[in-house]
């Protein structure tokens, strides 16, 4: 759906975007994440046909953005991070105002524009206007907006930035609804557990280069550390004898304990050895877990935290 | 006709008509729109009854008695309305008041990927309710009128028609500056325009066919005409092998309005000259988010900042546009400057032996600067246009050759109608100087049998008619040199202008302190070639043959030779930098583009 190869944007002496390539399939939803700075909103306004690259090709749903913007346009919906709104208008009107401009025909417009509402959780406010809404409320108008086209490529620029937790979570509950729709998601944003929650697959951008990109599955088995941490719950009584135990194993690293729970870093590839150990010396095991890398560590342990 | 239907279904079916009419049905506005008009025509129309009732001699109370009073309210309530018209319309159209503006949220607009042509209708076909709205609000006075008897209803029809043309015409002309210009320059260009051809109109000279005045005051001529106070130069005649046709001045009118009005559609699908610029960098190449907290980049070359947003929204045209740009854009625009060229060349020619020879001469001289200064300022670019590339089917030119060739073009056009202009006439006063005191020729009965002077004097016209042509190019070679260097036509227009005038001006001034001080005047004729840069002394010198003293004697021996031939170097100079300029920025944007990659 949409195909970025070698593509470089700067502005003036500033290289905003280096040597990028992407790659997202129909029906993915990739989250863009990056630090301040690293090139995520000028590669999602070039995608978006709203600036020019300096050089690379971008193609989306098989037209190249550079030489067929129009064409572009109309497949692809973009809610900028920064927009502003007619001072005059209520939710509906504005909604009406681009359901036309978008080109939804006459006769299914009043449908589309209600459809919309209700999906985004507007339905009832459409005489409000909108001036007098919050940040959130203004982000949902706009993210509502973006939907009227029934666009095949969804292009999000930090849709969560400025909501409260509740707003953020129904914005979230909703690019899922998006997303489980079939729609192509493209987002960005600066929260991560969002990001893990919606998307399937990430890219991650650090002063306009790719640092790395793929399913967020694939990549936490990449950067799995070398340790292996494990917790284990216990019981009370048994929880000296196996830090004991396990202390004198020698693939496990470390061993911690912490109330009932036992925290032990080991080399081994899997916890079979450190189970049987346990289980041979009669002690019950209540829960156990493997921690794995989330995002936030990904993320920590690619980039370098350079603003470009 | 399906596929003409969808084409006018842009008309209704705009967003912008939609919100527009949103917008404007409101009680409020409405009241307020009642209100304002009242406020104008209400004082307009007490001030025609009571300058067509006192009973004395003024033309107004002879016209209101031969039309009938309710005849003559009509007239000023039709011409009270155009007024109406030519200040609001404008107004509405470009956005500065209701009315959506390109700004706030245009980054939205341009994605939503709606065409220019549909976004734009919907702004020229609101003010069609709008119109209907100011008609509703005249009504009061309309009724007045017709009780009173004696209002023609064909011309009450007529009048609405013609402002009907008019009120789209404002609108669409409005629109078209707007993409161009900013929109408070292009509401200015509009009224300044629409009031100067307003005025034109109500002059019973029969040759202003662009404004609905000419029509709308027709019964007032009339009048003033049966009651013997005024020829009747105001119809619109045509002789044709003996017979004499009147022309409608509504039709011409209608004519008129309806090919401007489509000529100005035509540059709203077109836009302005693609200016995305590689090194004009975030200006150039980004449309930025339309939020408010950007104020200081609003400041901060708005309007490079604007025309590059305005260019992104143009790619939303059709490619057809694109492709067939060079002759969309120049034809029009070259027939527009041809044909009132032409017009004022033949206009003024064709009453040529009713003028005097310092007349014709005058008006000769001016109509081929003023058609000069035309295609100069017409065909010039700015540092944003000037390597930008156009096309033709599969050939493409840069917009600053295009300009280069139809300048030129014209400048010749000028410059041959002009001095063939001159020469017919020094023609004609050798055969009147070879027939003088033999038979009587076509034309003595107009004017006095011309001498040796007169013979003498057209050389010298003709000779300024060489160096008008060789000034005409120096100004578009200085144009279009400080073209390349700014970023705005209007900034390097200016500093030409501040140029010229020191050229021109500052070493005549100091010539002539030279020649006002008695102490220094001794010095003055060892001086006085300084202010050869100058044209003045050679105008002067031809326009007053009787400029004696010192500085007569000068201009007398060979003032203007020296003068074409510093300003002919100045041309070939300036001419030469400016190529060189335009190379020396077609490269840096390569280069930029290249060092990017």
């Amino acid at each position: 759906m949409i195909q970025v190869t070698n593509l470089w944007k700067s502005y003036d002496r500033l290289v905003a975007v280096r040597e990028f390539d992407l790659e997202v399939e129909s029906s993915q939803t990739v989250g863009l994440i990056g630090p301040n700075g690293s090139g995520k909103t000028t590669l999602l306004r070039m995608i978006t046909t709203m600036a020019k690259p300096d050089r690379g090709s971008i193609q989306v749903c098989g037209h190249d953005a550079l030489h067929d913007p129009r064409s572009v346009r109309r497949k692809v919906a973009f809610m900028p991070a920064e927009f502003g709104f007619p001072q005059d208008a209520s939710i509906k009107e504005y909604m009406e105002f681009f359901a036309c401009a978008s080109g939804v025909p006459r006769r299914e417009r009043a449908r589309t524009v209600d459809e919309v509402m209700e999906l985004t959780d507007l339905k009832g406010r459409e005489d409000v206007f909108i001036r007098g809404l919050s940040t959130g409320n203004k982000q949902r108008v706009l993210l509502a907006k973006t939907l009227l086209s029934d666009p095949e490529i969804l292009v999000l620029d930090e849709p969560s930035s400025g909501l409260d937790p509740r707003a953020r979570s129904e914005v979230r509950s909703l690019l899922k609804e998006l997303a489980s729709m079939g729609k192509t998601i493209l987002i960005s944003s600066h929260i991560l557990a969002d990001i893990e929650d919606i998307c399937s697959h990430i890219c991650i951008i650090e002063q306009g280069r790719r640092v790395t990109a793929g399913p967020i599955e694939g990549l936490r088995e990449e950067f799995r550390t070398a340790h292996k941490i494990v917790h284990l719950k216990l019981n009370e009584t048994d929880v000296d004898e196996a830090v004991g135990l396990l202390s004198q194993l020698e693939d496990v690293v470390e061993c911690e304990r912490e109330g009932t729970v036992v925290h032990l870093s080991s080399l081994l590839e899997n916890c079979n050895f450190i189970l049987r150990t346990l289980i041979e010396a009669d002690i019950e095991i209540l829960g156990m877990s493997e921690e794995l890398p989330d995002l936030e560590d990904i993320f920590l342990e690619t980039t370098k935290g350079v603003v470009s | 006709m399906k596929a003409l239907a969808r084409k006018l279904e842009i008309l209704w079916d705009s967003p912008n008509l939609l919100k527009d009419i949103g917008s404007l049905l409101s009680a409020w506005r409405i009241g307020a729109w009642f209100c304002l008009i009242n406020m104008v025509l209400g004082p307009l129309m007490a001030t025609m009854i009571v300058m067509g009732s006192i009973e004395n001699e003024e033309p107004f109370v002879q016209i209101s008695q031969q039309l009938g009073l309710g005849q003559y309210l009509a007239v000023n309530l039709m011409l009270g309305l155009c007024g109406v018209l030519t200040l609001l319309i404008p107004l509405r159209a470009s956005g500065l008041i209701e009315g959506p503006r390109w700004a706030k949220y245009f980054d939205q607009i341009v994605l939503s990927g709606i065409s220019p042509e549909r976004y734009l209708a919907g702004r020229i076909a609101s003010q069609n309710i709008f119109f209907v709205l100011i008609l509703l609000a005249s009504m009061p006075y309309a009724v007045f009128g017709l009780s009173l008897g004696g209002t023609k209803f064909s011309y009450i029809v007529g009048c609405l028609f013609a402002l009907w043309v008019y009120a789209n015409l404002l609108s669409v002309a409005t629109v078209a500056a707007g993409a161009i210009v900013h929109e408070t320059g292009a509401v200015f260009l509009t009224v300044t325009l629409a009031g100067v051809m307003f005025g034109l109109g109500l002059i019973p000279v029969a040759v202003f066919g662009l404004s609905p005045t000419h029509y709308i005051i027709e019964p007032f001529h009339q009048a003033l005409a049966s009651a013997g106070k005024l020829s009747t130069g105001y119809q619109f005649v045509i002789n044709y092998r003996g017979a004499t046709y009147q022309l409608s001045s509504l039709l011409l009118f209608a004519f008129n309005g309806g090919l401007l009005g489509l000529v100005c559609f035509l540059f709203c699908l077109l836009g302005p000259v693609n200016c995305l610029v590689k090194e004009n960098s975030t200006f150039g190449e980004v449309v930025m988010p339309g939020d408010t907290k950007r104020k200081r980049l609003f400041r901060m070359r708005f309007i490079l900042r604007r025309r590059s947003e305005v260019a992104f929204f143009y790619e939303n045209r059709n490619p057809l546009l694109k492709r067939w740009e060079i002759p969309l854009r120049y034809l029009p625009i070259c027939a527009i400057l041809g044909t009132t060229l032409l017009l004022a060349f033949g206009v003024a020619h064709y009453y040529s032996y009713e003028l005097d020879l310092e007349d014709f001469s005058g008006l000769n001289l001016f109509l081929m600067c003023a058609g000069l200064v035309a295609a100069a300022f017409t065909f010039t670019a700015d540092r944003m246009t000037e390597t930008t590339e156009m096309r033709c089917g599969r050939f493409t030119f840069t917009k600053g050759a295009l300009d280069a060739t139809a300048f030129l073009f014209f400048a010749a056009l000028v410059y041959a109608i002009g001095f063939w202009g001159i020469n017919m006439r020094e023609a004609f006063e050798l055969s009147e100087q070879r027939s003088l005191g033999q038979a009587e020729t076509a034309w003595s009965w107009l004017r006095s049998p011309p001498d040796v002077r007169e013979v003498a004097y057209v050389k010298k016209v003709t000779k300024l008619c060489h160096f008008f042509f060789l000034l005409g190019l120096e100004i578009y070679a200085l144009i279009r040199l400080m073209g390349c260097q700014f970023w705005e036509r209007s900034t390097s227009v200016f500093v030409m202008l501040i140029f010229l005038l020191a050229l021109f001006g500052v070493p005549l001034g100091g010539t002539l302190v030279f020649f006002s001080h008695r102490d220094l005047r001794h010095l003055a004729q060892s001086v006085a070639f300084i202010s050869v840069p100058s044209p003045i002394p050679l105008i002067v010198a031809t326009v007053d043959d009787y400029v004696g003293g010192e500085m007569g004697r000068l201009l007398d021996t060979g003032w203007y030779r020296v003068t074409p031939v510093f300003h002919s170097l100045l041309v070939l100079t300036l001419a030469g930098w400016t190529v060189f300029c335009h190379r020396t920025l077609k490269r840096a944007r390569s280069k930029s583009a290249e060092e990017k990659s």
